[in-house]
């Protein structure tokens, strides 16, 4: 089965790729489309048909958590090829990402540095640390993290990021990727409707996918974004300007930023959480709490807390952990959200934690209702974790 | 690719996770997907070709499908595809060959021979 191909919008900042270059990017998104539709499924199969029987049979008793699950799982010939190939679609993901990249780099930077006339702002700050939660592995097995210069003025560790997060989701993000922001800007619209954001915060924005929705939303608030990887931020800079979005990119670390206490009303994050670490995310809310206006929301799309789901789903669901190049990702879900409010300074009763309808309606009935497991975005819905201060 | 082309790093920083009870199966199974995704793109080019000609009228994608071969093409295409395969499993084959040949000694005894040719 393959979903309709629908193709990413076109801009000038992203690179074009030869005729193979796409057709070997076309492959991997089928590959994908593939192993979600056609392999996924038979692990649960494989699960109900001969691993949990296995279990019971060795310990007169259900599995009772994803170790348990994984005890018989990591062993059944069909998990293992699914890994096998679905780490395969990762890694030929990203290659066939970078060939076009490597191959127009130098042209590639021409173009992002030829800004004229820009409606937003770049600020490079050489000085801000990359953390050891971006150097200790490449996070989803990008090569080269989000931060690795190869030249002056480097673009390419950006420009692979915005290919292949479409090729990720299979188009399921939209046609500029932007779905997350999306949800949460139609979330906010009917959740806070009395915000009227005068300055807006996007943290850990990479190439701000999930940034410009809010520019569009609203178009005379005063909309900063920031990320600790330069090359991320010249991209999103070259391609904000592209599609005519007014954004002031700094490089900074969301733990510890220079703004002002009591400056944004909004503070938005998409999928950053669970890319830091233990001490980072705490440092994390407490900046969006000394950040914030009094009144102001803070909002973090994530994936859903293992909390509530059975064994076998969490199991599956944390395939990213050990497989995907994303050390943080089990305990980010397992976090209690509360007590991360109340430890920052916030009121743990105004703590919004729901699961939010994608605003990519169009693509709804091709949901494989999967998360993770090849298809990030496939569930329908995000999670967002908030709070008002 | 030319030479003052930068490179960029081809592997993710982590050691890659092995799924198989044999490391080589692991690499094996990348190295054919790998493949396939070459066959796809080579399907894709040859897709893109078909539709250019029938554009320009040089062939059309009927005239394509229509095609009936002759026996002699027939027979031509089953040469290659047979070379073809011969190719792919020659290590299969040669594993055999050996088997069937009395005379072989072991690499070792090759060794020595040579060796002790003085």
């Amino acid at each position: 089965m393959s979903m309709s191909q629908i193709e990413q919008e076109l801009h000038s900042a992203l690179p074009k790729p030869t005729h193979d270059e796409l057709a070997r990017q076309q492959f991997v998104r089928t590959f994908k489309e593939h192993i979600v539709s056609d392999i996924f499924p038979g692990n649960r199969v494989a699960y109900d048909r001969r691993a949990k029987p296995a279990f019971e049979k060795m310990h007169g008793v259900e599995p009772k958590d994803m170790r348990d699950v994984a005890k018989v799982m990591n062993d059944d010939p069909h998990f293992k090829m699914f890994s096998a190939l679905l780490r395969t679609s990762q890694e030929m993901m990203w290659s066939s990402a970078q060939l076009p990249v490597q191959r127009t780099l130098p042209d590639l930077v021409k173009t992002a540095a030829s800004i004229t006339s820009p409606l937003g702002t770049l600020s490079l700050n050489p000085s801000v640390e990359v953390p050891n939660y971006h150097t200790a592995v490449d996070i989803h097995c990008q090569p080269g993290g989000y931060h690795t210069e190869y030249m002056e003025d480097d673009v390419a560790q950006g420009a692979i990021y915005d290919r292949a997060v479409y090729l990720y989701a299979m188009g399921q993000l939209g046609r500029n990727n932007a779905d997350m922001g999306d949800s949460l800007v139609s979330w906010l619209k009917s959740n806070a409707p009395e915000i009227s954001p005068l300055r807006i915060l996007d943290m850990g924005c990479s190439v701000g996918h999930s940034t410009l929705p809010y520019s569009e939303a609203w178009p005379d608030a005063e909309l900063h974004a920031i990320d600790v990887a330069a090359p991320m931020l010249r991209y999103a800079h070259a391609r904000a300007e592209a599609k005519e979005a007014k954004v002031h990119f700094s490089q900074q670390n969301a733990e510890k930023t220079n703004f002002e206490d009591g400056s944004f009303d909004i503070i938005v994050s998409h999928i950053l959480l669970h890319e830091t670490s233990e001490k980072a995310i705490h440092n994390i809310i407490a900046e969006c709490h000394r950040l914030l206006k009094p009144g102001g929301l803070m909002l973090h799309a994530e994936t859903p807390p293992y909390e509530g789901m059975e064994p076998f789903e969490v199991f599956l669901f944390d395939w990213d952990t050990i497989n995907n190049n994303e050390p943080f990702w089990r305990r980010s879900h397992q976090i209690d959200l509360n007590k991360l409010s109340a430890d920052a300074g916030f009121n743990p009763e105004n703590n919004i934690t729901e699961m939010v309808p994608s605003a990519y309606q169009m693509a709804a009935a091709e949901r494989t209702n999967t998360f993770q497991g090849g298809d990030f975005g496939g569930g329908g819905v995000w999670f967002i974790y908030g709070c008002r201060k | 690719m030319s030479d003052d082309q930068i490179q960029l790093k081809r592997k993710a920083k982590g050691p890659r996770p092995l799924y198989f009870n044999d490391p080589d199966i692991d690499r094996l199974l990348a190295m054919l997907m790998g493949l396939v995704g070459e066959v796809c793109v080579i399907r894709d080019r040859l897709d893109t070709l078909e539709r250019l000609a029938d554009k320009h009228n040089l062939i059309s994608q009927q005239e394509i499908e229509d095609f009936v071969p002759s026996e002699e093409v027939l027979q031509e295409r089953a040469t290659l595809r047979d070379t073809l395969l011969g190719e792919v499993t020659r290590v299969v084959s040669g594993d055999i060959e050996d088997l069937q040949n009395l005379q072989l000694m072991t690499y070792e005894n090759a060794i020595k021979q040579v060796e002790g040719d003085h």
